[in-house]
Formats: C-alpha cells, structure tokens, sequence
C-alpha cells in the first residue's frame, strides 16, 4: 500500500456547477466539521455533479461508489484476497476514503441493502473510526476524510428505504430542477445550444415534470435536457432530439408518449 | 330534347297536380338535364296513377327536382320504382310522402353517389320492421318508418352507414315486438337508443381522448380539471357552447376532423382557450354594456388570452387558426341584414392570422392597434379588450346592426367558450343558466343518494350475444356506520376459533421459497459462480467472494376483494337457528376481516344490492387502504339487507378497483346466498349469463373471481357463473368457521 496515491482520486477540472442558492456555502460549512452529508433530490438534476465541483473546489479526491442491491460490506471495507504469499488485505473504497482522506460518496445508497449500510455507522459519528474485523484493525479516519451519499426520494417505496438510525447521522441536503431560467442557462452552457432552444427545451421538461404521478415516475432531468441539447448541437431537428432524448428514453406509455407529442408541437410550434 | 322541341304535356287526371306541376316546371327545367326531365315527367304521372291520390305527385314535384339536380341521372326514375316497390305496394303506403319529403335532409347528408346506399338503408329497415300477425304475407305496416324518416337528417349527419347498420340492428333486436318501444327507439327519445347511437359516432368520442387530455392540461398548464362532456346532438343542447366553470370544463362529447385538424387537437384547442381565460381572464362588470358591446369586447378578449398564451405554446397558434372561420369578405349584405356576426367573425380572424385576406380598413386598423397594444404594453387586461371592442363598435356601428335577419353562416369558431367569466353582473344573476339545468334534470325521478354521480355498465345480452351499452348504472356510497362493539361482541363469542385461526395464520406467513443468488454467506456453494471466482482468481483479476446460494421466504402480494350480496334474502332465519343469515354473514367477515389484517394482505370489503337496473347500490365498508379498526367495523355492524341481486353490474365495478391494485395476484371472493336476479329481469338465465360474462371479464384481467355460496340449490347454477371456481356452504351456521379458512386455502 505504500505506493497508493490518493491524489488520483482528485477532480481534474473545474466541473461546470451552476449554484441555484447557498448551497456551495452550506456544503463548505458542513466540510470545515466534517459532517456527513446527505444529498436528496431527483434524479439528474446535478447532485453529483454538485459533489465533484465542492471536492475540486476544496481540493480534496473524491471515491464514488455507485451502490446496487447486491453491494456487501465487504466491497465497501475491503477483504482479504489470496496470493503467492498467502493472502493479502485489499481495502475497500470507504477504507481507502478513510484512511487517506478523502471525500467517500455513496451514489443512490438506498439501492443498498440496510444491513450494508450499517458499517458506516461508526464513521459517521463521533468515533469516526472503521473497525476492520477480519484484519483485526481499527482504522481511525483520517481528518480530511467526509462521508456523502446521495438519495433519491422519488423511488423511495416500502421496501427502499433508509433506516432511521443511518439517516440521523447525516446532514441532508435538498436538490432539485433548477428554475427556469436557472436550467435554460445550464443547458445553454453545458450542450451548447442557443438560449431559446435551451428556454424551450427546459419548458417542455417541466411540463414532463408536471405529469409526475399521471404515468410517469419522474420527469426528464436536467441530465436528459443536456442530451438533447446535444443532439441539436450535432444537427438532430429539434423535435426529433427531444423524440430520442426527453420522450421515449422515460416512458413506454403510448397516451403519455402521444400527449408529450403534442405538447412537443405545441411548444416548438 | 331540344329547346325548339315542344316541350312534354303532362297527362294526368288531377286538376291539383297539373297546378302545383305549372308551379314548379320552370325551376325543374333549369335545374335537371333532358334525361332527368323526363324521369321527373314519367314519376308524376306514374304515381297519379297508381290510386292513392294526388298528394303523393304533389310532393314528388316540389321535392325531385332538388334530389334528381343532387343525385344525377337516373335517380329519378331509382326512387320512382323503389318507392313503388317497397313503399307503395306495402302496408307502409301511407309513409310513401314521408319518404319523398325526407330527400329534403337525405340531400344535405349523402354524397351523390350515395343513393343506392341510402335506398338498401330504408329497405333494410322496413323489411325488418313490417310485420304480419298471421301467414306469410306483411299486413301490418312498419311502426317505427315514420320516426326513422323524422330523425333520418341525423342518423345520415352523424353516423356512417356501418353505424347506422348497428344502431337500427340493436332496435329491432330488442323492439320487434313491441310497436310503441320501437318507435321510440327509432325517433331517438329513449336515453337507450341515444347511448347505442352514440357508440357508433362518426369522429372521435370524448371517453376515448379523456385520458390524453388530462395529461395534456396536467402537463401543460399543472391545472386539474374535471370534464363532463354534453352532448350537442339532442335537441336542447344543440346552441350550447363549451364553458368552465366551478373547476370543470364542459365540452361537446365528440368532434370530428374539422378542416384538417384532428379531433384530439380540437379538443386541445378548446381546453388551451378556456385555460388561456382561466389565467389572463379577470371579470369586468357588464351590466352597463350593449349585447354588441360585449360581443366585441369578446372577441378582443379571445384574441388577447389566445395571445398570451402563445407565447409559452407558440404551436397552439395553428390549430386556433385552422379552426377559425374564413368568411367572403362581401357575402354579408349590410344593407339589409345585421353583419354583426359577420364583422365579429372576420375580425376574429385577422386579430389571429396574419396573412388573412380581408381588406376592410376598420379591420386592418384595429388588427394593428391590437398588436400595437399586445407588443407595447407590459400587462394587459381584460378591461384594455373591453375598450378595444366598445371603440371598434362605434367605428363600424351600422343602422342594419339590429335587424332581425341576422348574418349568421359559419361565424362561430367551434373552439371558443360562451366567454362567461369574462363579465360580473352586479343588478341581476345570470338564471338563465341555472333554469336550464334544471330543466334538464326535472324529468329525472329525484334518487335520495344523489351526491356521486352513477357509473354505467354495459350488461351481456346472451340472446344477442352482445352487450346493451351503458345499461345498469352503479351508484357507489360509504355504507353507514353504527356502533363497532357488535363486531368485537361477535368476535368475543368465537374466541375459541380465532385462537384455531391464529396458528393456521402462523403456519400460513411463510410462502414460497425464492433462491438468492450471490451470496456471500449461504446454505449452498453454487459452483458455477465458484469455478468463475477460481478463474478470475488465477488470471490475476479480483475474484468475486459471493460464491453461495440461500433460500429466501418470499413474500405475499396478494389483493383481495369480498364482495358481499346485500339482498333482501338475508333476512332469512337460518334453519333450526333463531339467527338470520345476515348476522352470520356478519361473524363470519369480522373473523375473515381480522384474519386478513393479521395476514397484512391488501384487502377490500364491499356489498351491493340493487333495485332494477337503474339503481345498482355498490357499498364500501372496507377500503384497501383501511386498516381493520373501529370505523371499518362500525360499518359491519350497521349492515342492512334489501332488495335484489344483480351481480354481474357488482362485479364488474368491483374489478374496476381490483384491477388498480398492484399486486402479483389478485382475488374476489363473492359471498352469495342466492342466484343473480332482479325485478326487471323476468328470466334468470339473462342475468346468470351476464354475471357469468362479467366473471370472464375479470379472468381476462388476471384477476381470479371466486364464489362462496349459501344456496344449497346453488348446484343449478352456480358452475355455469363460475365454472369450477365455487364452494357452496350447505351448513350455514359453520360460515363463521369456514369462511376464513377457505380464504387461507384460496391463497395458500
């Protein structure tokens, strides 16, 4: 482990954030304590990206791990692997986050099992410590070291859920759709269309957004506004990009498909 | 034939035939070619002759010219043998003026070539609606012809032949035999034959959109409206126009394609204007303005909220504009008719388009102050259209305005609203409005339960091995409640069951066993994935560790609805028992009620019972999302049995909830003591039938129907409902006993 260099972990470039309020200054609070963050808001409207930007701007690396229902602790901690020597002790992406300090980001943890969940317990309050058992070793974090993990509440059903005991130990953090004009100037800059496309373009995601509950799960994010600004960019027609971008990648209901139909026409004229 | 031909005497016996035929020879000599002029010649003499009197070639004359100039050569002489075919020489002779006065709407509604078409149509009807009492010749002429003829204008407008086919099919299918039923059927007075009529529409149906719009509204503007849809084709209705108020749209049940814009789009169209007044529409007050003075500031007012609106959906412009009328510029002669209308109207149009043709300089000049206000000011309002209209009045007021003979050709656009939220009237009320709706409902017998509109079923008619659309209206009310200790009473005196039935519950929790795969820690090594692990192992990559398999309980989902007939019949006492049938009904669902919560199924109680099919009563007494507490048992307690059974109507509007639970398997259990019957319904198969019909409805729909009941003659019946889906409970008093363990074996 001596030559692990933490440093790779860090963010190259400035990613592109647009903040919508204070949440640069209450993420940099929560930093200076260290306190775990929970990030909440649907998906793709900029939660990790928001993260990437904070750990650039605080020059810390960051670990992602993207979280699924088969995830063990032991991919979290580490465990031991066999070699020619016998066996050798691999650390996991939170051990590594721990021990060298740097910022662990949970994506979508609720797809987590919750008995998964509970190992980050001790890290999380004020023993900030991670016993690694099966080496026999209590890792005490380092001081840099900050756990986030992002949530998304719109799928939150019986079965997904976080336990009360993991999500009184987090901070938390709203997220949501940038306003109108907000989003326009994002999707502007991030694709690279020009304003009133991008104007229009958010316009119809948020009468997407507005049928949430009536056939669809989620409207189309910012992420999906991004794509089909692309698309026009790279010479797509308008309609057609948001046909392949906005329409049929979030719904297979052929009355909402039609009804985005038309609100497409009656948008683009 | 020549014009220096002498033209043809007409031979014929009739002094006031010959009058009438010197009226009108000179129009029909304009309008018919040679050909058709002598057709016209040979039916006037023919029918003078065929002793039934002058009136019938009175009324050829003044009407086959129109029809012959419409339908082309030889339709004359077509209608001439057909009417003396099929009509004359029938017991329906005395129809036969009718018939020819009937070309007057059959014209406006069929294409030329059409006639043969038409013709079959009638012969159709009359040969299925002439009867005879004894033999094999007709003697009885048709009862329903004449009401046919009367509504002919209609059925031809609305509905295509194919449809026209299906709606006289249904009349005569249920009113062969009935003279006075079929005439109603046939003149469109019976809430039946309007229903029948309006399945077979042309265009598109309201019901068949209502989904879309509702996205569209919720999408487009977040608004959630609700819709009744009028119906504009029966008589009172027919100058309604579309409106909003209270939160609900009104709005004609059906459009066809209008000048290439889809139906859908219609409907878009009229909800995107009353949404537009809904947001930019403030009410001014009216009471000091002109009829004309509001009709104008009116149509300033459409064009400003359509403005508005646009400019978040530019597309909904095309639509607006494609819908709006275009009138000859110089059609209206203001001299001698009121072009109020007509002004409106084009106006109408230029504030919208653009490109419009009209010339007329007040037109182009307030189209232009218009747009000047629209781009130059910031916010307008409702009061700036009002002052736009009265000025524009006053610029183009002509003294022909309050004629009577109003210009009035084509000068409604179809889309736009009665504008009512636009005006506040301080001095009176608008009841006018109200006094109609009464008058729409007065007829209606007053039902003490009025509060949530009826929902209707279509019923399965095995004789016709159709449905009879629309046909039993379920109404659906919370039942009442009284006091819940009953059922903890009942529940007390079966306590040494529920004790049984709790370790039946235990053993029953744990289901199916459902394989993990991907274990780290588990009861079985799967190989596969373990020789995958040694693999990747020794190619140096890092191996996966979750090399076991486990067993997982898997877990419930199942939704049930009981359904419970609530007839009259329950009053019954059981047998050797001093107990009614219902007070054991009761025991038995509290036990079943309890069992299912402790169970955690989704689980639903409901009764029906029914007085005719007018008056279907769906009762909830438990909903899914109701635990089983006090409120669910006061309404078990408070159970009344009355009336009849027809379940087919229950059962279908049971599925229709059954249906929008989310759960792998869904169960209705239907608790009977009794086969399906009514008071209207004199032979039980019908309703045996339909109930069958609505159980296979509910299989089609993956949920699975099944009956308990407490006929002990159930045997008759019961398989042909539910075919083997049934258990029959001869004993009654042991349904408390088996009721719930019936239930835990059905969803074992």
């Amino acid at each position: 482990m001596a030559n692990f260099d933490i440093n790779q972990f860090k963010v190259g470039e400035l990613p592109y954030y647009q903040a919508q309020s204070n949440e640069v200054e209450l993420y940099t609070a929560a930093y200076q304590s260290r306190l775990p963050v929970m990030v909440k808001g649907p998906t793709g409207c900029g939660k990790s990206r928001f993260i990437e930007h904070m750990a650039h701007q605080l020059g810390k690396p960051i670990i992602t791990v993207s979280c699924n229902e088969d995830i063990t602790a032991s991919d979290l901690i580490g465990r031991f692997l066999l070699d020619a020597n016998g066996t050798k002790w691999i650390d996991g992406p939170l051990t590594l986050a721990a021990r060298h300090g740097a910022i662990c980001y949970l994506d979508e943890v609720v797809e987590a099992r919750q008995d998964t969940m509970v190992v980050i317990h001790s890290l999380t309050d004020h023993r900030r410590e991670l016993m690694l058992d099966k080496k026999g070793e209590l890792l005490k974090a380092h001081p840099d070291f900050q756990l986030v993990i992002s949530y998304n509440p719109g799928y939150q059903s019986l079965m997904k859920d976080l336990k009360q005991s993991t999500k009184q130990r987090f901070v938390a953090m709203d997220f949501d759709f940038a306003s109108e004009e907000l989003e326009t100037i994002i999707v502007a800059q991030e694709s690279g269309v020009d304003q009133d496309i991008a104007a229009k373009l958010v316009q119809f995601a948020s009468t997407t957004r507005a049928l949430v509950g009536h056939g669809l799960d989620e409207g189309a994010s910012t992420r999906l506004l991004n794509y089909a600004g692309t698309l026009i960019v790279g010479g797509v027609g308008v309609k057609d990009a948001c046909q392949m971008a906005m329409v049929k990648p979030i719904t297979d209901d052929a009355e909402v498909r039609e009804t985005m139909q038309t609100s497409i026409e009656a948008i683009f004229g | 034939m020549t014009k220096s031909l002498q033209p043809r005497q007409l031979h014929c016996a009739f002094d006031s035939v010959h009058t009438e035929f010197n009226k009108q020879i000179e129009t029909a000599r304009q309008r018919l070619s040679p050909t058709l002029l002598d057709e016209y010649y040979d039916g006037v003499e023919f029918f003078a002759k065929i002793g039934q009197g002058p009136s019938i070639s009175i009324t050829f004359i003044s009407m086959m010219y129109w029809v012959g100039e419409h339908f082309g050569e030889g339709s004359i002489k077509k209608i001439t043998d057909f009417s003396y075919q099929a009509i004359a020489r029938s017991p329906n002779k005395d129809f036969l003026v009718d018939f020819l006065l009937s070309f007057m709407e059959v014209i406006n509604h069929t294409k030329s070539d059409e006639l043969d078409e038409y013709l079959a149509f009638i012969d159709y009807h009359l040969a299925k609606t002439t009867y005879s009492v004894h033999g094999i010749h007709v003697t009885h002429s048709s009862p329903s012809f004449k009401a046919l003829l009367s509504k002919i204008g209609m059925i031809l407008g609305r509905l295509d032949y194919k449809g026209a086919y299906a709606w006289v099919d249904y009349g005569l299918r249920y009113f062969k035999r009935h003279p006075d039923q079929q005439e109603a059927f046939f003149s469109l007075s019976t809430s039946d034959s309007r229903a029948v009529f309006q399945r077979q529409r042309k265009g598109l149906l309201f019901i068949d959109v209502e989904r879309k719009l509702y996205l569209l509204q919720k999408s487009l503007w977040g608004k959630d409206y609700v819709y009744a849809p009028y119906s504009s084709d029966f008589e009172r209705l027919q100058f309604f126009r579309p409106y909003i108020e209270d939160g609900t749209i009104r709005l004609p049940d059906v459009y066809s394609e209008l000048n290439g814009v889809t139906p859908l789009r219609r409907y878009l169209a009229l909800i995107s204007h009353l949404i537009a007044h809904q947001q930019f529409t403030k009410a001014v007050i009216a009471d000091n303005l002109s009829p004309h003075q509001r009709l104008f500031a009116e149509v300033f007012e459409d064009a400003r909220v359509e403005y508005l609106s646009a400019k978040r959906y530019p597309g909904l412009v095309d639509i607006w504009r494609n819908l709006m009328p275009e009138l000859d510029e110089f059609d209206c002669d203001e001299t001698k008719q009121s072009g109020v209308k007509h002004r409106a109207a084009m106006l109408s149009r230029a504030l919208i388009d653009d490109n419009h043709s009209y010339k007329n300089t007040d037109i182009l000049d307030y189209a232009a102050r218009f747009k000047a206000l629209m781009i130059g000011k910031e916010n307008t309002s409702t009061g700036d259209s009002l002052a736009l209209g009265i000025s524009f009045l006053a610029k183009t007021k002509k003294a022909s305005d309050s004629l009577a003979d109003l210009y009035f050709d084509n000068t409604e656009a179809s889309y736009r609203d009665d504008n009512r939220m636009m005006w506040r009237f301080i001095e009176r009320e608008d009841e006018g409005e109200k006094l109609f709706i009464a008058e729409l409902y007065n007829d209606m017998e007053p039902i003490a339960v009025e509060a949530i509109p009826p929902r209707y079923y279509d019923e399965w008619d095995c004789f016709h091995k159709s449905y009879k659309p629309d046909w039993v209206s379920v109404y659906e009310r919370l039942h009442s409640h009284s006091d819940p200790s009953k059922i903890d009473k009942l529940l007390e005196r079966h306590a040494n069951l529920v004790k049984q039935l709790k370790r039946v519950l235990d053993l029953l929790k744990p289901q199916n066993k459902k394989r993990l795969r991907y274990q780290e820690e588990g009861a079985e090594l799967d190989l596969d994935i373990a020789l995958r692990s040694v693999i990747d192992y020794k190619n140096g990559s890092q191996p996966d560790t979750r090399i076991n398999t486990d067993f997982e309980h898997d877990s419930r989902s199942v939704s049930v609805l009981l359904l419970l007939d609530l007839s009259e019949s329950l009053n019954d006492t059981v047998p050797g028992t001093s107990r009614s049938i219902l007070e054991l009904l009761q025991e038995a669902v509290s036990l079943l009620g309890w069992a299912v919560e402790q169970l955690g199924d989704n689980f639903a109680i409901a009764g029906f019972n029914s007085d005719t099919r007018e008056r279907v009563m769906y009762y909830h007494i438990k909903g899914y999302s109701e635990h089983w507490d006090d409120t669910v048992k006061s309404r078990l307690a408070d159970l009344k049995a009355e009336y009849s059974t027809r379940m087919g109507a229950a059962i279908r509007h049971g599925a229709h909830y059954l249906d929008l639970q989310q759960s792998d398997k869904k169960l209705m259990l239907i608790l009977t003591d009794g086969e399906p019957s009514d008071i209207d319904v004199s032979n039980s198969k019908v309703l045996i039938k339909d109930t069958h019909k609505a159980v296979q409805e509910c299989q089609q729909k993956g949920m699975y129907p099944y009956c308990i009941s407490l006929d002990n003659k159930a045997d008759g019946y019961i398989s042909d409902i539910f075919g083997s889906h049934y258990s029959v409970i001869d004993r009654i008093e042991s349904l408390p006993k088996e009721l719930p363990k019936l239930f835990m074996s059905l969803t074992k």
